[in-house]
């Protein structure tokens, strides 16, 4: 840990201290390089694969200038404010996962120009957000409904596709940015012990037509949230004795995340090959609240211990992309990833008054997962004719790894799992006039744990008039079972607990309505209206069961069993008129979930009310922008534990806001002040649907915020031409 | 040059961003101390090692040196040490790597009736300048018994597994470690003739009433079994009735769990009482007369597990250690054993064992035939943690065979006293009761679990922390006593720790 720091500060100064003298040799390179005009490099496949997408279905953008209005760090600091995500945060492990669609993280597939991302124990499914650095981020682009043909399995509720910023902007020769984020975790600041601190720094070199490149590192370093909570080194003793108040450590766990990342990008001719590497570490220490209080049993004073846990996750990510055309128009485009995620823990006695570690009890890897990818397809196969096209393709993937939390403390199976997928896919285009298109696709997967399935989809688009477009789109996906569902175990006199093989892989199927249309306002101004509906149908949802099992008594285990509909009506509206941008949309979705298809369960819609709105403002000659966003998230169903067993539950409505100012103080150096969470929201309240039966119900609060916090970026960037 | 300032600006405010506060990982100060600032001797035991300890291992070798002053006593002739001390001052080498050092007192000569004769040690110095003297610099050696003043004992129970059961006794600050399964009967010494189950090894006994001959009942033996026999229903949590015809049937409700049989109002229990009252024993008072002696049924408990738990949890119960049937008859002054396997019905063995008044009970061990060194002498100790402890009763409604971890018992049958006290109101803290605050009339002669379990929260891994007990001793010495763990820094449970201080 500590040679760790000193590492990582000494990285970053030196980086600093480069360029400080690069800085001075600069004039004369400059003269070398201004005669060169250089136009971007940015013709990849990651965009042939989302304008695929984007033609059957509709993508929502967040771009660079959302994310720097928000100072926003990594993936979990931006998605809170789309209209049908909901970043949950767990604040025992310190990850956050997404909903979409009331869906859980484990039916949203993250990718990373257009490779799913390795996650715990799967392939772009369950990622924690927070782990998704944003520093080399030219967009996020967030796709909704079931994609099951494109993007493979667990593309159920949509996909998020992160898109790496290439090349240099506007013409220079270098870039370099500096940034430096401060912030205030609730209205806890220090320094060195409370707080959040961010350091970013990126350099990019555009060396000529065909050759570009990129490195940098961002740290975060989150001192956790200590609410009540009264840090490591807290003891309560009282007459030499240890009175366990249950106040040390933190209420969010600390956190300190390194990510170094570079890619370059290659063009020859007509081909392009892009290479990105990005490697990941993170430290989460988790304090024990409990202090165990033993006496010296030399010196009889008390000497205060905890049992205190240390989880380091490091991912190491390649990937490379080809593109070009083939033959004529055609073109093809393969994408190659190899992804290595591991995850140490550590178990260890904190000496609280002498503040180090005696000893640890645990030091192990209890997690990793090797993963192999590839995706290729070729485009415009039928290109002689304007009413008939062809994409076809395959997808392969093979992951081995295994994961001892997942599995179980006690499993036999923390051997290495191996998960192969070879799937193959193809979508065709029927124009059938200017204005009606249909796109109706299919997809085969053969998958080594639970066989073969072929998902598909029917997209058309209708344009009444070129800006007034309606797409309708029925898809199917699935999400396969994960790890823990498959392999869990957990047997001994008093429990049996076991995951099922044999599971099969929950189908999902979407239909989604959108229409929208653009007015244009006076000379520059313009309305974007769009109405959509859409449903979901999961079947065969994974549950927790009790089966009996021969002379042992009962099973605990997963079966197919559940079902959970989502049924929705939205509205968003953009409005940009002269130097305001203001947007404002509703959803109203209801929600249905079935526990173990009891028929004690209430499988009524739960029906929800979401608002999202954002306001900016730009003065020009200040180079100044104002903006504010509000997000309002209505009462979502969730499964609690309730006297009975599990019951659907509820989460009471909340409201999170935040306002920045972005200003650009000179040409180069620009600097972001603002605040996160202004309603300080710290728990939500859960309570379970009261039904007729028993009107009892449990209420249970999960921690949601840091309550309201304070930032303030600075952000120094310096071309060279 | 503007371009300049503003990226070593920049670069600077970077670097103090980078930077954390990084403190060194403190290493624990090397320290010595006496293990106990009183040692006694007695008449019998004339060599005691006497124990340093380091606060951690030593990273060095080196040597602590010693000095002491006799009262009344000449190193040479009423003592001497090993290593030796002839030149006024003791050297105790380490090597590196130790965590504790030893040496030896001889005492040569006993004092004389009327007069005191006592040895002070002294931590004098070091070989190494970065060694200090803890908080116990000194200790005195005492050439006759003397109750002992405070203390902390970690006991040795041995871990997750709890293996052992440990005797402690105050006046001397001794521990006495007994493995759990070294016995399964406990035979009375005194006047009446009474016969203790091993309650931490889960041992159980049904009485067969009438049959006097061992090797006529085998498993299919059709008995006269307790009527009115409940067992506890798992949907209901309810006593639901069962019906007992054979040995085989009875035998299924015998071993200490959940679904043990039993009636409690009826007085139908087959383990001893949770109280330890002579009259609370599963086995019915022996008589001199033979024919008045029948024969037992004898569940012989749960092995110790070997396999350590996880951390924060425990494995005491292992495999079932078998059945045996067993009568014992007695002529007062000593108790004769005869024992067989359930289907033998040739031959039995027999063991007599005589009353030694020495001792409460006599440990004697079916699986090895022979009585067996248990509990210390009746006046030398005063609480027995237990570790595992098992009984038939009632545990919040629910009536079954119950077992218990992190059992602690006092010696209600040597004349112990105790009681519990809680912070609340205007009792006193721990650190500020003194002999006034003593309650004589609080003190509980007869029930040995007034401790228990009731010291720790068995699942946040913390101790009750409002919670301690005033002992009195046989000899009218009190004490005060709280637990202060009962897991180890590394969380391992069965590793109990407590403070005393005599009052």
């Amino acid at each position: 840990m500590h040679l760790n720091k000193i590492l990582i500060s000494l990285c970053f100064s030196l980086m600093a201290c480069l360029f400080a003298t690069a800085q001075e040799s600069s004039p004369t390179e400059k003269d070398s390089m201004a005669l060169q005009t250089l136009k971007e490099v940015v013709v990849t496949g990651e965009s042939q694969v989302m304008s695929l997408s984007k033609k059957l279905f509709k993508v929502g953008v967040i771009g660079q200038q959302d994310i720097a209005k928000v100072a926003a760090n990594n993936l979990a600091d931006i998605l809170n404010y789309n209209l049908n995500i909901t970043v949950t945060p767990d604040a025992s492990t310190g990850r956050s996962t997404i909903s979409m669609f009331g869906l859980d993280g484990q039916y949203v597939k993250v990718l990373v120009d257009g490779i799913p991302m390795a996650s715990d124990n799967g392939m772009g499914n369950n990622i924690d957000i927070t782990q998704i650095n944003l520093e080399d981020v030219e967009r996020i682009e967030i796709v909704e409904g079931s994609m099951g043909v494109l993007y493979g399995d667990n593309a159920v509720a949509g996909v998020i596709n992160i898109v790496t910023k290439r090349g240099v902007e506007d013409d220079h020769a270098w870039q370099v940015q500096l940034s430096l984020q401060e912030e205030t975790v609730g209205n806890e600041y220090g320094l060195f012990d409370e707080g959040r601190h961010i350091q970013n720094l990126n350099i990019s070199h555009q060396a000529n037509n065909n050759v570009a490149f990129t490195v940098g590192a961002s740290r975060n370093d989150y001192a956790g949230f200590f609410n009540t909570y009264q840090g490591k080194d807290y003891v309560n003793i009282q007459d030499n004795t240890v009175i366990n108040d249950g106040l040390r450590g933190t209420e969010w766990s600390p956190k300190e995340q390194l990510t170094t990342f570079g890619n370059l990008n290659l063009s020859f001719g007509k081909h392009d090959i892009f290479y990105k590497l990005n490697y990941f570490d993170e430290t989460v220490t988790v304090y024990n609240h409990d202090v165990i209080g033993r006496l010296d049993s030399n010196t009889g004073e008390a000497n205060p211990t905890a049992l205190d846990e240390n989880f380091n996750t490091q991912r190491l990510v390649n990937n490379l992309n080809i593109s070009g055309p083939l033959a004529g128009p055609i073109l093809y485009n393969l994408s190659f990833s190899h992804q290595n995620q591991k995850r140490y823990y550590q178990q260890y006695v904190y000496n609280i008054l002498q503040r180090g570690i005696e000893s640890y009890v645990a030091d192990d890897l209890s997690q990793s997962s090797k993963i192999w990818y590839s995706k290729g397809f070729v485009n415009n196969l039928a290109h002689r004719t304007e009413a008939f096209n062809l994409q076809l393709g395959y997808e392969f993937t093979h992951q081995t790894g295994f994961d001892a939390i997942a599995t179980g403390e006690y499993s036999n199976d923390v051997v290495e799992n191996t998960l192969e997928n070879y799937d193959f896919f193809g979508v065709a285009d029927f124009n059938l006039t200017n204005r009606l298109s249909v796109h109706p696709g299919a997809r085969f997967t053969n998958n080594s744990q639970f066989g073969n399935k072929l998902i598909w989809s029917l997209s058309s688009t209708y344009n009444f008039t070129p800006t007034f477009k309606m797409k309708a789109i029925l898809g199917s996906a699935f999400r396969a079972p994960n790890f823990e569902e498959l392999f869990f175990y957990f047997v001994d006199a008093n429990h049996n607990v076991q995951g099922n093989p044999d599971l099969d892989p929950e189908d999902g199927i979407s239909v989604f309505v959108n229409v929208e249309n653009k007015y244009p306002i006076g000379d520059n101004g313009i309305l974007r209206a769009a109405i959509k509906s859409f449903y979901f149908d999961i079947q065969d949802k994974i549950a927790n069961v009790t089966i009996a099992d021969g002379d042992n008594g009962n099973r605990f285990t997963f079966a197919n069993v559940d079902y959970s509909k989502i049924l929705g009506f939205a509205v968003e509206n953009s409005i940009n008129l002269n130097n305001w941008q203001a947007s404002l949309g509703a959803t109203y979705l209801g929600e249905s979930t079935a526990i173990n298809a009891s028929e004690t369960s209430n499988s009524d819609y739960l029906w929800s009310f979401n608002l999202q709105s954002s306001l900016g403002y730009t003065v020009p000659s200040w180079k100044t922008t104002f903006s504010a966003q509000l997000k309002y998230t209505g009462r979502t169903q969730v499964v609690l534990e309730g006297a009975d067993g599990l019951v659907v539950g509820q989460t009471d409505a909340f409201t999170w806001m935040d306002a920045s100012v972005k200003t650009d103080i000179t040409n180069n150096l620009g600097l972001t002040l603002g605040a996160r969470n202004i309603f300080d929201i710290v728990t939500v309240n859960a309570t379970d649907v009261p039904t007729g039966a028993h009107g009892a119900s449990t209420t249970s609060s999960r921690l949601f915020g840091n309550g309201r916090s304070y930032f303030l970026k600075l952000h120094y960037k310096f071309n060279l031409n | 040059m503007k371009k300049t300032i503003q990226l070593t600006a920049m670069a600077l405010l970077f670097i103090l961003g980078s930077c954390s506060d990084d403190k060194d990982d403190n290493l624990i100060d090397f320290t010595v101390s006496f293990n106990s600032a009183t040692v006694s001797t007695t008449e019998e035991d004339t060599t005691k090692d006497i124990t340093l300890t380091f606060s951690r291992a030593a990273s060095e070798s080196g040597t602590i040196t010693l000095s002491y002053s006799g009262e009344n006593a000449e190193y040479g002739t009423d003592f001497t040490t090993s290593p030796a001390g002839d030149s006024g001052t003791i050297s105790v080498p380490v090597a590196e790597g130790d965590v504790n050092a030893t040496f030896t007192f001889t005492k040569l000569q006993d004092p004389v009736e009327g007069t005191t004769k006592s040895v002070t040690f002294s931590i004098d110095g070091f070989t190494s300048t970065d060694w200090s003297a803890g908080s116990t610099s000194s200790a005195l050696v005492s050439f006759t018994p003397i109750a002992a003043t405070s203390g902390v004992v970690d006991t040795e129970n041995g871990g997750s597994n709890i293996p052992n059961q440990v005797y402690f006794d105050f006046s001397s600050g001794t521990q006495t470690v007994v493995r759990r399964d070294a016995w399964e009967l406990g035979l009375y010494n005194g006047t009446e003739n009474r016969v203790f189950l091993n309650s931490s090894l889960l041992v159980a006994a049904v009485e067969l009433t009438g049959v006097t001959d061992l090797l006529s009942i085998t498993e299919t033996s059709e008995i006269d079994a307790p009527t009115d026999l409940y067992t506890l229903n798992f949907s209901t949590y309810q006593q639901d009735p069962v019906t007992v015809t054979t040995v085989a049937e009875l035998l299924a409700g015998l071993p200490v769990g959940y679904t043990q049989y039993g009636n409690v109002d009826e007085g139908i229990v087959f383990t001893d009482n949770k109280e330890g009252t002579l009259e609370g024993t599963a086995f019915a008072e022996v008589s001199t007369t033979a024919d008045e002696n029948y024969v037992y049924l004898v569940s012989l408990g749960s092995a110790i597990p070997t396999e350590a738990a996880e951390t924060g949890s425990i494995a005491t119960t292992g495999d079932h250690r078998g059945f045996l049937k067993v009568r014992v008859l007695t002529d007062g002054s000593s108790y004769t054993i005869q024992y067989a396997e359930l289907n033998e019905t040739t031959t039995y063995s027999e063991v007599t064992v005589a009353k030694d008044a020495n001792y409460l009970l006599t440990g004697f061990s079916l699986t090895d035939g022979q009585s067996v060194a248990t509990e210390p002498a009746q006046t030398q100790w005063d609480i027995n943690l237990s570790g595992v402890f098992s009984y038939y009763g009632d545990s919040g409604g629910i009536v079954a065979g119950l077992t218990y971890s992190d059992y602690v018992l006092h010696n209600t049958l040597g004349g112990v006293g105790l009681y519990q006290l809680t912070v609340e109101g205007d009792v006193p803290t721990y650190a500020n009761f003194s002999l006034a605050d003593v309650d004589e009339a609080s003190l509980v002669y007869d029930n040995r679990a007034v401790i228990g379990s009731g010291w720790r929260d068995a699942f946040g891994g913390t101790i009750n922390d409002d919670v301690y007990y005033v002992l009195k001793d046989a000899d009218a010495n009190y004490y005060k006593v709280k637990f202060t763990a009962y897991v180890s820094a590394e969380g391992e449970r069965g590793n109990y720790q407590f403070t005393y201080e005599r009052l």
